[in-house]
């Protein structure tokens, strides 16, 4: 497969999901006015936030090749959901204890994760698929079925608030980590590693690369921002819910693929993904909007996902 | 004599062995656990909820031979209650259009699904992942909660005994077994593993790639429409939700089978063995009297057990690079 | 007589590539019509055409006489051609018998697939090339010359009248050469045309009734048997006479300086033979590992190279002992492997050239955090003027380069790490004459700056020329060391067979 020039097919794809970004509000706002408006604008971004910071760790696992994808990420988010709120209990001080602890869990989990893949040989599918059953399990259990704890007042802010009354901070928090995550991958040591990985591990390891640990740090990291999700959503939410986070596993999967990164891994980078979340968020929004039924909402998603892919995700021939 | 030999070879050797020991071993915690296990009482009970993880493990491992994944199995199901429900009546005629109607859909869908994955080349994981929410969304709107009609003897028949004492889901086990015979001796089948295995390998040897993968999914199919025929019988209803957890219970089956994600490798009876397995160990978890909270917990951690267990033999007899 | 087969004109375009423009050719009943030419000149892409593999822009194909579309497509069994492909067509998964059979199963009443009649086609295909391999064994399983010895069986199993062989002794030990060339002279007489694409100049002289030259895409002369020597051929195929490609030089005296010693190897073995390696490789030698395919000469490299474990043994570098577990502790010494297999152990092909010369630098714990991106571009551009590489663009995708140029990015990642120790694994197979010669002085230049190279090649006579010394390995051990004035290729042939009964492999 020749991939001449894949840059450009990549800009030129991150076109089309701006414009299909840039037409659904444009549909949005033929059925809702005000759809557009600045301020709604905002909203669905900060919506998009979680689902991005999700997709940020969902794409380094990509990006490392050997077929890497985490499934495990939905109940990671609810944990970090559920724990957050544990260990805030509604107190500002706790917030550092929570902003170390959370992320450092998920870490943990990603871990074990990596650990499954890299050195047991077990495929990323399956073992993230039965870590993400664990943890949904662990959930319950700690929490007996009703979670305790409240985001404390500076959380909420975050939360909720908008810088000058309009951005998000929230918004601005996912921008940050947007452009270092970019940075990160295209002009830093770890990041070209990681394409090489992805590209082909073999000839990474004969390059001095330890495979393995890097693919299990990895993961690792996917754990991280899987767990700080969580914790941001409870900023969000300000009382903690069960299940929060499943709804973000496939969407964040799509969203790596439509975003231009290769399946396979070893090309692509987390700029298309954020916009493939973007995108999502908002078809996501005029059809809870609409008010359609499930039903509806279910088949317009699925349908309007495989010409999404079609469009985006042709395998080489 | 060597012919006796090699066939022991082949058995320790291959994808399923560690999966065969792990069977083993459940059965005597199963033994020990649920009480009278081997009685005929109980012995029927657990093929009864089997026989839809059987059939749906099969189904999920025809796919992956040729390289690709369906995780729509479980919303094609549901579907598929949901049509035959409603279709339904008290009448032969309708119960023999319901199912003919099973089966065809089921055919459709797979097609559906090989059509995008193989000739449009898309990744399979997100094509039967859209395939499912629409199969989802139709069932949903067909039938909001779960109703419709499932005649009584039809349902009756399949927890009833043939002769009186062979179980149905026996007979319906031996079906399959007969299925398995024909397809493993057709050629199609020696070439769904050479173009999972190695598909320019297959294009070389003149192997028409398309038609194989499609034909794939379409036996797949097949076994999706057996499952969702017992598992009405089951539970008598149309549910669009019901078939949610076989989707994923498929996919753990099929690997703790010995079937590979890549292709090309395992075998169906593998997955079978994975389906009962994982029969067991539902039955296990329900058994101990494993509160709800911990079931899904134990589930997963059990998985990843088998799954270590399964690598661990299988880098005993994996040679460096 | 019509010619079995006759080709004209046949055009193809991959992409922007131009793979053939004007190759034309026609093999006569019962002859084996060679086909030569540089990587890259288009032979595998012609043999595919002929064969109906692939469609081409344009040309005519004519078998026996008759006109075939090649627009349509075709199978190649129904002309009854068998195209044998450097190992394309077998299913590692598999077992012989099945592969052999792939595609072609004899199916009974109810369409079943009948085991015994298809293993015994396996087992007559298979007996006359490698007696001592069973049937029943899995592809995967096998060496490289053992697959490659299947995929003839499978091509012969379908008694073919046009045999096309596209570098079948790519991966072939002397003694399966030999056997293959008995079973070519057996079919010509039953009247089998046989198409042999080779790079190696001295068997295409030896087997071929009649040479074709490729050249850029077209087919640029014919030669007869009689006709037939190497400079010819040569300057054919590059278009340039011997003296021009810079003729692998004889090494300069390195005269009686005492070198010291940069490698050392005590007594290490992996545990599967009794004894261990021993050897010592001085600052500034070539020293080639020689010998039959398999016997060890790989592993020895893979061990230095950091991918396989030593059970026993002491490895010293400049006198001191080192411990390599990873290809990190083999580079941090400063010794490096380049592989054979190009395409899976050392390049990133959809990227670029620059990132795969520069990537070995990446995991080195001095190169800062953000990659200092001017002095690497500057850094990569030496590197691709020092190996000459065609075209000398840094952003071209590898995957478009020719596989001799390929092999140049590979050995060209080392180049910027300042070798200390270089472990070559025949790491010219399948690159042509030209970049060879190209490799070669890459390779003394370094040898010659202070540089040592470990050297394995299935190829003597590029063992010849290029080593100070070399070591013949029989079954996992150093049977012998040649060197000086004994060194030529009969003599390295003849250590190679001797040293116990002829390895079967």
């Amino acid at each position: 497969m020749a991939f001449n020039g894949w840059r450009r097919i990549l800009v030129s794809r991150l076109t089309i999901t701006i414009l299909i970004i840039l037409l659904l509000f444009l549909l949005g706002e033929i059925i809702f006015p005000g759809f557009m408006s600045l301020a709604h604008v905002m909203s669905i971004l900060r919506l998009s936030v979680f689902l991005g910071i999700v997709a940020l760790g969902q794409t380094l696992v990509v990006l490392s090749g050997n077929e890497g994808i985490d499934i495990s990420v939905g109940s990671v988010v609810s944990l970090g959901v559920v724990v957050s709120a544990y260990i805030l209990g509604g107190e500002n001080f706790n917030i550092p204890q929570a902003l170390v602890l959370v992320p450092l869990m998920g870490f943990a989990i990603g871990l074990a994760n990596g650990a499954g893949v890299s050195y047991l040989g077990i495929p990323p599918l399956v073992m993230t698929f039965a870590m993400g059953n664990v943890i949904e399990g662990l959930s319950l259990i700690i929490t007996k079925g009703f979670p305790t704890g409240q985001a404390p007042s500076l959380l909420e802010v975050i939360g909720s608030g908008r810088l000058f009354g309009l951005v998000p901070y929230l918004v601005l928090l996912w921008v940050f980590f947007s452009v270092i995550t970019v940075i990160v991958l295209r002009k830093s040591k770890w990041g070209n590693i990681l394409y090489g990985v992805g590209t082909n591990s073999l000839a990474a390891e004969l390059s001095g690369v330890v495979v393995r640990r890097f693919r299990m740090y990895i993961y690792a990291i996917c754990g991280a921002t899987s767990a700080l999700a969580g914790l941001l959503l409870l900023s969000y939410t300000g009382t903690p819910y069960l299940n929060l986070g499943a709804p973000y596993v496939m969407p964040s999967i799509v969203a790596v693929a439509i975003g231009g990164t290769s399946l396979a891994g070893g090309k692509g980078n987390y700029s298309g993904t954020a916009i493939g979340c973007v995108a999502l968020t908002t078809l996501n929004s005029i059809l809870v909007a609409i008010q359609a039924t499930e039903a509806i909402r279910q088949i317009v998603y699925g349908s309007l996902l495989l010409a999404l892919i079609a469009v985006s995700e042709r395998r080489g021939g | 004599m060597l012919k006796i030999n090699r066939y022991f070879k082949e058995i320790y050797s291959s994808t399923a062995f560690p999966g065969i020991i792990i069977f083993l071993m459940l059965i005597a915690i199963n033994a020990v656990i649920q009480p009278g296990f081997f009685t005929y009482y109980s012995f029927k009970l657990n093929l009864l909820s089997f026989t839809p993880l059987i059939l749906v493990s099969i189904a999920q491992a025809l796919v992956m031979l040729v390289g690709a994944l369906d995780l729509s199995i479980g919303a094609s199901i549901s579907l598929l209650t949901v049509f035959m429900a409603s279709v339904m009546g008290d009448s032969p005629l309708s119960i023999a259009l319901a199912l003919i109607l099973a089966l065809g859909a089921a055919l459709a869908m797979s097609l559906f699904n090989g059509f995008f994955i193989s000739y449009l080349k898309l990744p399979p994981f997100l094509v039967t992942y859209a395939s499912s929410a629409i199969w989802f969304g139709i069932a949903l709107y067909i039938m909001p909660t779960p109703g419709g009609y499932i005649p009584k003897p039809f349902y009756k028949f399949y927890r009833s005994d043939f002769l009186g004492i062979i179980p149905i889901p026996v007979l319906i086990l031996i079906g399959v077994g007969v299925i398995y015979f024909i397809l493993s001796r057709l050629k199609v089948y020696k070439h769904m593993y050479a173009v999972g295995g190695k598909e320019e390998a297959a294009w070389a040897s003149g192997i028409k790639i398309h038609a194989t993968r499609i034909k794939a999914f379409l036996w797949s199919g097949v076994f999706i429409a057996l499952a969702a025929i017992c598992l009405v019988s089951q539970t008598a209803t149309g549910d669009a939700r019901c078939g949610l957890s076989y989707t994923l219970d498929s996919v753990a089956a099929a690997v703790i089978g010995g079937v590979s994600f890549s292709g090309g490798k395992g075998s169906l009876a593998g997955a079978a063995v994975g389906g009962v397995i994982l029969g067991l160990l539902i039955n296990i978890l329900y058994f101990a009297n494993v509160t709800s909270f911990y079931q899904t917990f134990m589930k997963g951690i059990i998985v990843i057990g088998a799954l270590v267990v399964g690598s661990v033999t299988r880098m005993k007899e994996q040679t460096i690079s | 007589m019509t010619p079995v087969l006759e080709a004209k004109q046949v055009r193809k375009k991959f992409g922007g590539v131009v793979a053939l423009a004007d190759a034309s050719m026609t093999l006569e009943k019962g002859e084996v019509c060679g086909l030569v030419g540089a990587n890259g000149s288009g032979k595998t892409t012609f043999a595919r055409i002929i064969s109906g593999l692939i469609k081409p822009d344009g040309g005519e194909l004519y078998i026996n006489g008759s006109k075939v579309d090649l627009q349509l497509g075709f199978e190649a069994e129904q002309f009854s051609i068998a195209l044998v492909h450097q190992n394309l067509s077998l299913v590692p998964e598999m077992t012989i018998w099945e592969n052999i059979n792939l595609g072609r199963e004899d199916t009974g009443r109810l369409g079943f697939v009948q085991i015994d009649k298809a293993v015994n086609k396996a087992h007559e295909a298979l007996k006359e090339l490698a007696p001592h391999l069973s049937v029943y064994e899995r592809v995967k399983n096998l060496s490289p010359s053992q697959k490659q010895l299947v995929e003839v069986a499978k091509a012969l199993s379908k008694h073919p009248q046009i045999l096309i062989l596209d570098e079948p002794t790519a991966s072939l030990s002397f003694d399966q050469v030999k056997r293959l060339f008995e079973i070519i002279n057996k079919l010509k007489k039953q009247g089998t045309s046989i198409i042999f694409i080779s790079h190696r100049l001295p068997e295409v002289t030896e087997i071929c009734d009649r040479l074709v030259v490729f050249r850029d895409g077209c087919s640029v002369g014919v030669i007869e048997r009689e006709k037939i020597n190497q400079e010819e051929v040569v300057f054919l195929i590059t278009g340039k006479r011997g003296e021009e490609i810079g003729k692998v030089k004889a090494k300069p005296e390195s005269g009686e300086t005492k070198a010291d010693t940069v490698l050392e190897m005590e007594d290490v073995s992996l545990g599967d033979s009794k004894e261990g390696i021993n050897l010592q490789l001085k600052r500034g030698e070539i020293v080639g590992l020689g010998g039959l395919q398999g016997q060890g000469q790989g592993k020895i490299l893979l061990i230095l190279g950091g991918l396989l474990s030593p059970t026993t043994g002491n490895i010293k570098i400049e006198g001191k002992s080192v411990v390599i577990r990873h290809p990190r502790d083999a580079i941090r010494e400063g010794m490096f492997l380049v592989p054979g297999d190009r395409e899976r152990e050392g390049l990133f092909l959809p990227h670029t050239v620059f990132f795969n010369l520069i990537y070995p630098q990446f995991s080195q714990r001095e190169t800062k955090f953000f990659l200092p991106w001017k002095e690497l571009e500057s850094e990569a551009n030496r590197i691709i003027d020092m190996v000459a590489l065609v075209p000398p663009d840094k952003n071209m995708i590898v995957s478009n380069l020719s596989g001799g140029n390929q092999q140049k990015v590979v050995i060209g990642k080392w180049l910027a790490m300042s070798p200390r120790i270089l472990l070559l694994n025949d790491p010219t197979k399948g690159v042509d004459v030209e970049t060879r010669a190209n490799f070669y002085q890459i390779v003394q230049d370094l040898a010659q700056k202070g540089a040592s190279v470990l050297f394995y090649s299935t190829d003597t006579d590029e063992l010849v020329a290029n080593c100070d010394r070399v070591l013949i390995l029989f079954e996992g051990k150093i049977t012998q060391e040649i060197c000086g004035e004994e060194l030529c290729k009969e003599r390295l042939l003849e250590a190679s067979l001797r040293g116990g009964d002829i390895a079967e492999n």
